[in-house]
């Protein structure tokens, strides 16, 4: 054996490599436009820079979606059999930002470690820029449709 | 020559590569050492002692997982290899995980007493756990075993400045640097303490002859940085700030940082609720200020210790 030892926490760059971006832009894509984007953005990140923890990123992106739509499900239902006052909307709201900031920032974490390599070894680092603006017009108009298309006929479907 | 026997007139490829790496590890250039250690487990993958030699530049680098992965592939090869099991601790420790920092600091002490870098690691250990006196012994018995150590003498001199005895310090970091007069870790120390007794500009200039050395060292730049928050309350307090979230550790500063957040939602909700519209805007445009601060105060920071960097030369004869 005389080939290079790979390290477990090293990226191996994909075929999107050119789409590479610092973690950063798409935790703020998420914060101006939505879960949405910034996830699937975060993820597209994550292929394109090879990002070791990548399953662990998508499991924590799908069970961050589902814990946002269940937990929206639960504040309804709460609401309409009455454990909850109706002005209790808003604080449940809370938590809905707080399951969107903790796995956006969990995964930011996990890249950040990884990228901080990926761009020691001269890997590409495209600006996010555009990204951010993408996701600023794009994302609340993504959030409308999920709102439109799944969650409230999942409300309707409940009460 | 039968296809097991050694051919030992040509070298082992892989010792170069490990001489190397220990070599740029001593030049504190852990990722140049990683390099190397990459191509020696390229030739020789099950060599525990190249596994913990990564482990530990890996560990310099910050790459916590990969450190704690490397250290424990070197203690399944060899369970009895007392410094995987150091490295390991100095992993654990760094991660804040506390008792298995301790249960392979034990294993490296049982396996070898009369390592007094083995002490090291256990006051540090304990230090880390606010076990005061019990590090103090343990430091004291790396002293014994290692008199012409300066590290030994640095780490006490550390206990004494943490444990705010500067007299101390300033006793053993001097011990430190008759032993070696240019000791990066108690030169850098005795501008700590420096800094206490309030002599700022001698401080400083422990600081830069340290920058100038080694420009990446974290004691190095706190100590910059305190001497640059002593003189600026505004950055003072983010620095403040930040000490407090990064001595936290990762994840326990993202839930702080996460009560802050809902803290400040729930307040911002119950002015609404009790019909103070205008103190609910002033404390949504005081979180503003604080997320501003926050993101404007490190670089602004960065750029003063840069400025700082440039102008200030050291005094001939430091």
């Amino acid at each position: 054996m005389s080939e290079v030892y790979q390290i477990p926490d090293e990226p191996k760059a994909g075929r999107w490599e050119n789409l590479a971006t610092q973690p950063l832009w798409p935790l703020l894509a998420g914060m101006l436009g939505g879960p949405i984007f910034g996830w699937a953005w975060l993820i597209l990140n994550a292929l394109a820079f090879g990002s070791p923890t990548i399953k662990k990123e998508v499991a924590l992106v799908l069970s961050g979606w589902v814990g946002l739509i269940g937990f929206t499900l639960l504040t309804f239902y709460s609401v309409h059999v009455g454990l909850l006052p109706k002005e209790a909307i808003p604080y449940m709201r809370i938590a809905n930002s707080v399951i969107f900031l903790s796995v956006s920032y969990l995964i930011f974490l996990m890249q950040n470690r990884s990228f901080g390599i990926y761009e020691y070894y001269g890997g590409h680092v495209a600006s996010g820029w555009i990204g951010l603006f993408i996701g600023f017009f794009i994302g609340p108009e993504l959030e409308r449709i999920q709102a439109e298309q799944l969650v409230i006929p999942l409300i309707e479907a409940l009460l | 020559m039968s296809g097991e026997e050694r051919d030992f007139s040509a070298p082992d490829p892989s010792w170069v590569d490990q001489a190397q790496a220990i070599r740029r590890l001593e030049m504190g250039d852990p990722r140049g050492a990683i390099e190397f250690l990459k191509r020696a487990l390229g030739h020789s993958p099950e060599n525990p002692g190249l596994h913990t030699l990564l482990a530990l530049a890996l560990l310099e680098t910050k790459r916590l997982h990969a450190a704690e992965l490397e250290a424990g592939i070197s203690l399944d090869l060899d369970p009895e290899y007392p410094i995987a099991h150091r490295i390991m601790a100095s992993v654990q420790l760094a991660k804040r995980n506390f008792s298995k920092a301790r249960e392979h600091g034990a294993q490296s002490l049982a396996l070898d007493p009369n390592d007094a870098q083995n002490r090291l690691m256990q006051a540090r250990i304990l230090q880390a756990m606010n076990k005061k006196e019990e590090a103090k012994t343990e430091l004291e018995m790396a002293i014994s075993l290692a008199p012409e150590d300066p590290n030994v003498h640095e780490a006490m001199g550390d206990h004494c400045r943490h444990h705010g005895d500067p007299k101390g310090a300033r006793k053993f970091y001097q011990a430190a640097l008759e032993l070696e007069p240019e000791h990066f870790g108690s030169l850098v120390g005795m501008g700590y303490v420096l800094l206490l007794e309030g002599k700022v500009e001698e401080a400083r200039d422990h600081a830069i002859w340290a920058l100038s050395h080694n420009p990446t060292n974290e004691e190095a730049i706190g100590l910059i940085t305190a001497i640059k928050a002593r003189k600026s309350p505004f950055m003072g307090l983010w620095w403040r700030f930040n000490a407090w979230l990064v001595g936290k550790g990762e994840v326990r500063a993202m839930v702080t940082l996460m009560i802050l957040f809902v803290l400040y939602r729930i307040g911002s909700q119950v002015l609404l609720d009790l019909g103070q519209e205008d103190a609910s805007v002033t404390l949504r445009y005081l979180w503003l200020g604080f997320a501003v601060y926050t993101w404007v105060a490190p670089g602004y920071f960065q750029r003063q210790i840069q400025a700082e960097l440039r102008e200030v030369q050291l005094k001939p004869g430091f």
